[in-house]
């Protein structure tokens, strides 16, 4: 909301010295922020002089007709001759002109200057020129009413106002007016408050020219029609009304329509102004029919659905309630008779209608957040009197229906604010924080509060309005009493612990938007068949490209590596923890809302829930670059496929998880180059890691070689088995044995180290593959796995025939179990 | 058989007079050798096995009484003599030796050795884990939420009712349709609810998480953003704990010299409500976080007893709290993942 402080001047008595930025401290003290503080035509200098045009030549130019004007600027700047380009102007009519050595907006100065062969001396300005208003299409034309010749214009044009964009939030409805901010401030300052919306109020005239009902009395619960007759539509609207429109940034469009918007303004009553002539009979309020339609005035032809509020006639909808006018009784400069409308409607009618319709006007903001609904009446009568004072008319009818019953009282304590603060606020300052509000008191602790406030209906909001009159800068500083807390949870800690493990073995972390496209998944080779494509549509994506939430984290991953490679950051890994969705479309569907007046039963809580997708915590990495730079000490060693599956099975076991792991064919992955990893006891899937499918590393322009990992991380959690207890460490001497297995090329290494421990029992302290070799003289389709065991006995010492036999026993086991015979 | 002269006693010619001769023949080709090979060669010539003075110490025995004590003694003293310079000798080439040794490894200890890679976290990340532990630290605990989140619990239960202003206040993503009652969390606040209906009272946690809003990037909007929550339920909860709980939290993120203010703001799942504002000398006054006492409405709504328990909440957007605190001019940064902009943090937040 922008206000001029003159105008809050009219109604808040505020001490003539105060500085503008000390009312904006105030307001926003008081919950208005001020965004900033404008000053109207901001860098013009003028001199700004009213002229009478005295003559008009045309001049004809190749490129376009202008007008030479003889303009009377009065004894102290004398007769100019003016080139300008404006017609919305005659012979005798009072302009603003900016004579030579002026300065106009943007520090601009003017000098006499050869225009289409003719000297014109300074210009005849429009409001943009003199920064009050964007509009270039005609000068300012003043009433002689109002301006004498050679007069200063600055103080009529409203130059050098202050004035407030203040922020409004959604519950003070009543601020978005000089009334509620006046009062704001009349109450901060201790300064008197004039209302602007007291006054006489029309009285029913029956004449049968309007008659005016409402058949919904909830969506509105008030409504004034009065009609006008005789009106001349002409008659322009002067100066301090243009200014003070001009301020709030309202464009004056004839008035009309200036006094509707300015009453608006001054009282936040928003009205509307029907061209009587183009109202056929009784006026109503009402639902629009299915099937209705209305064009309003912003020439859109708009279908209505049997929510949306209409003003309507005889034939049909006029206009939106609350909404926008209809082009149909638009007002025109043909103008003779006018309806002015005042009503009070239903906030959450307004608002939908407004959402349906992709509407937001000043009035439906103000309807949205409530209106006052004493004013209608009131505002309306102030119209007919401005339009009879500012151009002519005849009020010929009356029409009002009123359903609005006075709030109940309520009961407040007046120990709450300082409870609620832990402040000292005694009842004498709440009682007289509220009154300065509006509330009035009947009885101590029984209160009425105003019609202007319907936010206020429990004790809570009572004890915002008195803390906030008391001040907020007042709260004093505390800590409540310290707590027994258990710390981080299993899972908080399995974050930083996968973070840190990770950066330490050199990768980056990053942290991607979640958004990803059906291309990119296909660019993986993920497919119809596959889980990871049952993704969570966005309604209202923000890119048609990119409308899904992500089912894993590469896709993500690959545009954040390929970014990086581009800007020649080739040599880290990177890799991210976040939460993915998948198999979407496994999930309740029916919505749940349970009522907010008491605690949801558990079973309630659960139907909300049954509508969200499994969502998982994933940690996702990829790995290309270097893990070894090149440089005086030898060559570069570029991070191999391996590493992905090595980080997994640490991030596995520093975490307490036992697991197995399998070869596993699924894309991204290089079919032959690819683990997954288990739970060992429920066989839960943990993981995938391994080198990315080399097609896929083609397509994508990826290093050769990149690999990729991902783990579930809240799988994670629920596998890591906690640490019971742990023996003494022993001391007693160990044996070392390797043995070389020769064994089937498709035989895994897993398979012969499980086979190798079943062997050796308790007694083998590790297990360590160090070599594997392949040749010719081994066999095709033989490979040697050398394995390096250390024996730690239980009591005692190993002898040659207890090492002998434990050798024994883990080649027969090897042998059974993956047909392994001793490399000889 | 010849009786042997008395003052010699082989073949050598060997001398009782001789001896300090061929001593002092023999310290001087000690004190000749240049290197440890050379002093080797040395000793075995003067002190090895054959060294005259060694035949003549083996054959000592062989002399008669008479003459075997002034041998003995004449040629004890020169071996011992040798002895020692062999040793003295030996120290002071092993000392010079090793001396240039070292001189000759002494190399450039600025070449740069930046062999392997070294990873990074990111700054949000970092600044959530050093959030947590400032509130763990109160006894707070850290509770998390789903990103993919019921409508309900995003705005119904928080006091947001269908229609209200405050719902398209925040743009929303809806997910597959406005009426799926599915949404991307626009805040860290249904995690309040979440948390009052599955924790028993008082309620001391912290809650932070991603949350989505549509605007498009740019440098100061990001449709994917982080808050922090904070939710305290507890019997005498007020106004002033929560003003103390920001000003130890805004003296955690931006130093203990910062200066804070509470100001009247809307929120409708708090009531009063205020904006935390930090104070950021020529930027003046910048606006941190929303708070305030949680609105009975929605104590009540979870079951709440409102005449003895009371609460406040907040919610701080990091990505801004960490621009101002290292001076982030650009939201590109923080989104688009470039490792040189996370590994400008390294692994610490400092």
């Amino acid at each position: 909301m922008r206000v001029s402080l003159e105008w809050l001047r009219e109604f808040a008595a505020l001490p003539k010295n105060v500085k503008p930025a000390a009312i904006a401290e105030v307001l926003t003290w008081r919950g208005f922020e001020v965004e900033q503080i404008l000053v109207q035509g901001e860098g013009v200098k003028g001199p700004l002089v009213v002229g009478k045009v005295t003559s008009i030549k045309p001049v004809v130019s190749p490129k376009k007709t202008v007008r030479l004007c003889q303009v009377d600027l009065g004894p102290k700047h004398g007769r100019r001759q003016i080139i300008c380009g404006a017609f919305n102007f005659e012979e005798g009519d009072l302009v603003v002109v900016a004579p030579p050595g002026s300065v106009i907006t943007g520090g601009v100065k003017l000098s006499a200057r050869q225009v289409y062969g003719h000297t014109s001396e300074g210009m005849i300005v429009s409001a943009a020129e003199v920064g009050i208003g964007e509009d270039h299409d005609g000068i300012l034309v003043v009433s002689p009413k109002e301006a004498k010749v050679g007069q200063d214009a600055a103080p009529l044009l409203g130059i050098g106002d202050v004035v407030f964009d203040v922020a409004v939030m959604p519950d003070r409805g009543y601020a978005l007016s000089v009334r509620g901010l006046a009062r704001e401030l009349a109450g901060a300052f201790g300064v008197k408050f004039k209302d602007p919306a007291k006054g006489r109020a029309l009285r029913p005239v029956r004449d049968g020219s309007i008659s005016g009902s409402t058949k919904n009395k909830t969506a509105c619960d008030r409504v004034v029609f009065a009609k006008i007759e005789a009106f001349d539509a002409m008659a322009p609207s002067p100066a301090w009304l243009v200014k003070r429109l001009r301020a709030s940034g309202v464009r004056p469009l004839g008035l009309a329509i200036d006094i509707t918007n300015y009453l608006m303004l001054e009282t936040g009553q928003p009205l509307h102004a029907f061209d009587a002539s183009k109202v056929k009979g009784a006026i109503s309020v009402r639902f629009a029919k299915s099937g209705e339609q209305v064009e309003t005035i912003d020439h859109t032809k708009r279908k209505l659905s049997k929510d949306d509020l209409v003003i309507a006639d005889q034939k049909g909808a006029l206009s939106l309630a609350g909404l926008m006018g209809g082009a149909s009784s638009e007002i025109s400069q043909g103008t003779r008779s006018v309806v002015i409308e005042a009503a009070h409607f239903d906030p959450v009618v307004v608002a939908k209608s407004g959402r349906r319709h992709k509407l937001s006007t000043e009035a439906s903001r103000r309807f949205e957040r409530g209106v006052d609904p004493a004013l209608p009446n009131v505002v309306a009568a102030k119209a007919v009197r401005m339009i009879q004072d500012l151009s002519s008319g005849r009020l010929t009818g009356v029409s009002e229906v009123d359903f609005t019953k006075p709030l109940p009282a309520m009961r407040f304590d007046l120990q709450a604010p300082a409870r609620t603060v832990g402040a000292e606020i005694s009842p004498a300052e709440a009682t007289k924080a509220l009154k300065s509000v509006g509330c009035e008191f009947v009885g101590s602790t029984r209160l009425r509060v105003p019609t202007w406030r319907p936010d206020l209906t429990e004790s809570a909001d009572l004890v915002e309005e008195v803390v906030r009159v008391w001040g907020y800068q007042r709260i004093p500083s505390t800590l409540p009493k310290a707590q027994v807390g258990r710390g981080l949870n299993p899972t908080q800690k399995l974050r930083a612990n996968v973070a840190d493990l990770l950066t330490r073995r050199g990768l980056v972390e990053v942290l991607n938007q979640p958004f990803v496209g059906e291309a990119a998944l296909a660019d993986l080779r993920i497919n119809s068949s596959d889980e990871r494509s049952q993704m969570l549509a966005m309604a209202n994506p923000l890119s048609e490209e990119e409308p899904f939430f992500r089912s894993t984290l590469l896709p993500n991953l690959v545009a954040t590596a390929k970014r990086n490679l581009n800007r020649g950051n080739d040599d880290y890994g990177i890799f991210e923890i976040g939460q993915v969705t998948y198999l979407a479309n496994k999930r309740e569907r029916r919505v749940h809302r349970p009522a907010l007046t008491k605690r949801p039963s558990k079973s309630e809580v659960a139907k909300v829930k049954a509508l969200l997708p499994a969502q998982f915590e994933v940690c996702g990495g990829l790995l290309y670059g270097l893990r070894e730079r090149a440089g005086w000490w030898g060559e570069p060693k570029p991070r191999e496929w391996v590493e992905a599956v090595d980080l997994v099975r640490d991030i596995l076991s520093e975490n307490g998880v036992s697991y197995e792991t399998e070869p596993v064919e699924v894309a991204p992955w290089h079919p032959g180059r690819a683990a997954l990893f288990r739970d060992l006891a429920t066989g839960a899937l943990l993981g995938i890691a391994g080198e990315l499918h080399p097609g896929v590393v083609k397509d994508l322009c990826l290093p050769v070689g990149a690999g990729a990992f991902e783990v579930n991380l809240d799988q994670v959690v629920r596998s890591a088995a906690p640490l019971d207890s742990v023996g003494a460490v022993s001391v007693l001497p160990i044996a070392k044995e390797d043995i070389a297995l020769l064994v089937d090329e498709g035989v895994s290494v897993a398979a012969v180290e499980t086979a190798i421990k079943r062997g050796a029992g308790e007694t083998l302290e590790s297990l360590r593959l160090f070599d594997v070799y392949r040749s010719d003289s081994l066999g095709r389709g033989k490979k040697s796995l050398a394995f390096a065991m250390k024996f730690r006995p239980k009591s005692g010492t190993l002898t040659a025939e207890d090492l002998a036999k434990l050798r024994a026993e883990v080649l027969r086991s090897a042998e059974k179990a993956v047909g392994a015979t001793l490399r000889t | 058989m010849p009786q042997p002269d008395q003052h010699r006693l082989d073949a050598d010619a060997l001398t009782l007079e001789g001896i300090p001769a061929l001593t002092q023949d023999a310290l001087e080709a000690i004190a000749a050798a240049q290197d440890l090979a050379g002093l080797a060669a040395v000793r075995t010539s003067v002190d090895g096995d054959k060294a005259p003075l060694a035949r003549a110490n083996q054959k000592i025995g062989s002399l008669d009484a008479g003459q075997r004590a002034a041998w003995g003694k004449a040629v004890g003293a020169a071996r011992g003599e040798i002895r020692q310079a062999l040793e003295r000798r030996e120290r002071e080439l092993t000392e010079s030796f090793e001396q240039a040794a070292l001189a000759e490894a002494k190399v450039d200890v600025t070449l740069p050795y930046d062999r392997f890679v070294t990873g990074a976290r990111h700054p949000l990340s970092m600044l959530i884990e050093r959030v947590s532990e400032v509130f763990v630290a109160m006894g707070y605990e850290v509770v998390e939420g789903p990103e993919i989140e019921a409508e309900w619990l995003n705005f119904d239960a928080l006091n947001i009712p269908p229609d209200h202003p405050a719902r398209t206040m925040q743009d929303t993503f809806f997910v597959e349709s406005a009426e799926s009652g599915l949404v991307l969390r626009t805040h860290t606040s249904p995690v309040q609810i979440r948390t009052l209906l599955e924790r028993e009272l008082p309620i001391y946690v912290i809650a932070p998480g991603r949350v989505y809003r549509t605007d498009e990037l740019d440098a100061t909007h990001t449709p994917v953003f982080h808050q922090v929550e904070g939710l305290v339920v507890d019997e005498g909860i007020t106004m002033a704990d929560l003003k103390g709980t920001l000003d130890h939290f805004a003296a955690a993120m931006f130093g203990g010299q910062v200066k804070t203010r509470l100001r009247p703001s809307y929120f409708p799942f708090t009531e009063p409500s205020a904006e935390v504002d930090v104070w950021w000398g020529e930027r003046g006054w910048v606006e941190w976080g929303g708070c305030g006492m949680v609105n009975p409405k929605v104590l009540r709504g979870c079951g709440v007893d409102t005449d003895k328990y009371s609460g406040f909440a907040f919610g701080m957007g990091l990505e801004r709290t960490l621009m101002f605190r290292y001076g982030i001019s650009d939201m590109h940064d923080l989104v688009e993942g470039d490792t040189r902009f996370s590994r400008a943090f390294g692994v610490s937040l400092s």
